[in-house]
């Protein structure tokens, strides 16, 4: 991933088969100009690795994709500036929460800021919190069109499987499905983000999506952010 | 996703599963080679030797007991065994002997019945196969012959009884009327109440005596025309005979002459004429010269009259027809006189000797049988060790070295089953179906690999 500076995040290092699987479901499943929101169940299950992986391989496919941090609750959106991708790897705009504006986005809200997400791109994968612990999260799923859910392979089973489920059945919101994810892959993907140079931007590391937002906190304090970011307020 | 991908994915899963559970597969398979170890180096040895025998089937005639005798379960039947333990002083149980050893039946076009034994000593597997072998041999040449034997015996008796009653009937009957109870035909008689032969009977004594006599009287005046008739023919031949003897003729004719001068010397001349006593004389000398004469011709053999021969013959036969006629009368007579005075009845001793007869035929043919059935069974029906059994070298199961190859073998394939059955029983999410079970949806993609 070539951010504006030339800096790159390198996509997870995941079987590219399974992701392209991933996205020809999608494209297949539901229409162009669509959001499609991942969540899960608990934390951890390897949430932030969806939704990347799935947004780089539709940018990958020459689709104007955006993907959108809304691991924390917050009412404005900002695009990062200046993140440009060669022609090879596809457009890809990313959308991160501006630093303080905690309140969450609520049904209206929500449904406002997906449209315009939908307006704006081919497909938005919004890569939100555990549906259980987020009510932005519930807000999105029942506004989105589809829901992916994410489970990470070698946990147990709990009682918020079951209740994520029961909440989306009553949301109605559209599930398409189910995205397994290795303990391993999830833990390289973070890993990466935390530590990696090549994630780095100005000197600031980036800890992909899970620390996207610290990321994004240390670049305003660093560099004025571009006015045509925010999406939602000024 | 195509089958080499499966595969390869099936591979991949059981990788991980033993790489997670890498505590227990290494727990699994050093216990399990340890009692491997133990199992190889002090597990009894044994061996099996086995002996061949020739089953040749006796059975060729119309005895069904004959066909396929059950050799397997003679050889190791109770009788055998214990024959077999005595003569060569085993001292293992007879149902542990019985555990061991193995008679496997002929195939299907063949002959051949293999007795095997296990033991852990290969000589004793050798020495007690070959023990029952000849034990089958002995026993079942004995059983072949035996219950012919006592067939036989049994039958014999039994002939030997009707014979004996046969004989008793015509001692009772006699030997004149013999020949009556052979030609009658037992079932044509008609019996009374009281089983008696009744007056309708023809073949009753009293009709055969009154038919008896009728021929005697036949017979008799059959006799009297051919004595006529021999005689007559007897004369006519004596007077061919001599009318062609010249001597005699000669003679006839000078004792002719000499008579007449004879009578007309006595007419003419006193007794005490010298003449006449000299002529009588001559004429005595003369007639017995004519009866030597005649008496010479007469058995001359240019004698010979067949005619007269003949006549003599028809004679004679008449005369011992008549004879037997008188004899088979007079026995008929004695039986009659004794059935009156006994009550014996001639039908009865008639049915009885007819049925005795029928019973020594049955079983005649009953012997011819057992004899050609005995015959076949000394002859053909036997059993004869053709192969056996020497010292076994051979072991049962594996040897060590593939026994070890199959348990080191049997230990991976349980070590690594052991890390599945851990994932198997392990609740936690591994496979993509555990997924779609509990939230009753589709899984897209796996990223990354499942550890």
């Amino acid at each position: 991933m070539n951010l504006a500076d030339g800096s790159k995040i390198a996509p997870p290092d995941v079987a590219k088969s399974e992701v392209q699987l991933l996205r020809a479901f999608v494209e297949r499943a539901i229409p162009a100009r669509s959001v499609v929101l991942v969540t899960s169940a608990l934390g951890g299950d390897g949430k932030s690795l969806t939704a990347y992986s799935l947004a780089d391989c539709l940018a990958r496919s020459g689709r104007r994709t955006a993907i959108v941090d809304a691991t924390t609750e917050s009412q404005h959106y900002v695009r990062l500036p200046n993140t440009q991708r060669s022609e090879q790897d596809g457009e890809l705009a990313v959308y991160v929460p501006a630093p303080k504006a905690k309140t969450p986005l609520y049904r209206e809200a929500a449904s406002r800021f997906v449209e315009t997400l939908r307006s704006a791109h081919e497909f938005t994968i919004i890569d939100s919190a555990a549906l259980l612990q987020s009510e932005m999260a519930m807000a999105l799923a029942e506004t989105v069109d589809g829901v992916l859910l994410s489970v990470r392979l070698g946990r147990a089973p709990a009682e918020d499987d079951e209740q994520t489920l029961r909440m989306l059945e009553r949301s109605a919101g559209n599930v398409l499905g189910v995205v397994a994810a290795s303990a391993e892959a999830i833990e390289e993907f973070e890993g990466r983000g935390a530590g990696a140079k090549s994630g780095s931007l100005n000197g600031i590391s980036l800890s992909w999506m899970g620390s996207m937002r610290e990321a994004f906190a240390g670049l305003f304090a660093h560099l004025r952010p571009a006015g045509s970011a925010s999406l939602l307020r000024p | 996703m195509t089958n080499g991908n499966f595969g390869a994915a099936r591979v991949t899963e059981v990788y991980d599963s033993i790489r997670r559970n890498a505590v227990l597969v290494a727990a699994v398979f050093v216990v399990m080679l340890a009692a491997s170890a133990a199992y190889v180096r002090f597990a009894p040895r044994q061996y099996v030797a086995g002996a061949n025998v020739l089953v040749v089937n006796g059975n060729t005639r119309d005895d069904p007991t004959l066909s396929s005798p059950d050799l397997p379960s003679i050889a190791t039947s109770t009788v055998v065994l214990e024959h077999a333990r005595a003569d060569i002083k085993l001292d293992v149980p007879l149902q542990e002997m019985k555990r061991r050893l193995t008679a496997k039946p002929p195939p299907f076009k063949s002959s051949i019945l293999r007795i095997q034994y296990t033991d852990s000593d290969g000589a004793r597997a050798a020495l007690v196969a070959n023990a029952v072998a000849d034990e089958l041999a002995n026993y079942y040449r004995d059983i072949s012959k035996s219950r012919y034997d006592a067939d036989l015996a049994g039958l014999n008796a039994e002939l030997r009884k009707q014979s004996d009653r046969i004989r008793e009937i015509d001692r009772e009957v006699g030997p004149n009327l013999r020949s009556l109870l052979e030609t009658g035909d037992a079932r044509s008689a008609t019996l009374d109440g009281g089983g008696n032969a009744n007056g309708n009977d023809p073949q009753s004594p009293a009709r055969e005596r009154q038919l008896a006599k009728a021929t005697l009287q036949g017979d008799e005046a059959r006799l009297d025309a051919l004595r006529i008739d021999a005689q007559t023919k007897s004369a006519i031949a004596r007077k061919d005979i001599l009318e062609k003897d010249a001597l005699y003729q000669s003679l006839t004719a000078a004792v002719a002459t000499d008579s007449a001068t004879l009578a007309r010397y006595r007419a003419l001349y006193q007794p005490d004429f010298p003449g006449l006593i000299e002529l009588e004389r001559k004429v005595a000398n003369l007639n017995a010269a004519v009866a030597a004469e005649e008496q010479r011709a007469l058995t001359s053999s240019d004698a010979f009259s067949p005619t007269l021969l003949a006549a003599q013959g028809e004679e004679r036969k008449a005369e011992a027809v008549v004879e037997a006629d008188r004899a088979r009368l007079a026995a008929l007579d004695q039986f009659v006189v004794k059935e009156r005075a006994h009550g014996t009845s001639f039908a009865s001793l008639r049915l009885e000797r007819d049925a005795a007869k029928e019973n020594y035929l049955a079983i005649s043919a009953r012997i011819a049988a057992a004899l050609a059935n005995r015959a076949d069974a000394l002859s053909l029906g036997s059993v004869v060790v053709v192969d056996r059994a020497i010292d076994s070298e051979t072991q049962i199961g594996l040897s060590r070295r593939l026994l070890s190859i199959v348990l080191a073998l049997l230990i991976l394939a349980a070590s690594i089953g052991s890390a599945l059955l851990a994932d198997l029983l392990n609740p936690r999410l591994r496979r993509a179906g555990q997924i779609e079970t509990l939230y009753g949806k589709p899984v897209i993609a796996t990223l990354g690999n499942a550890k």
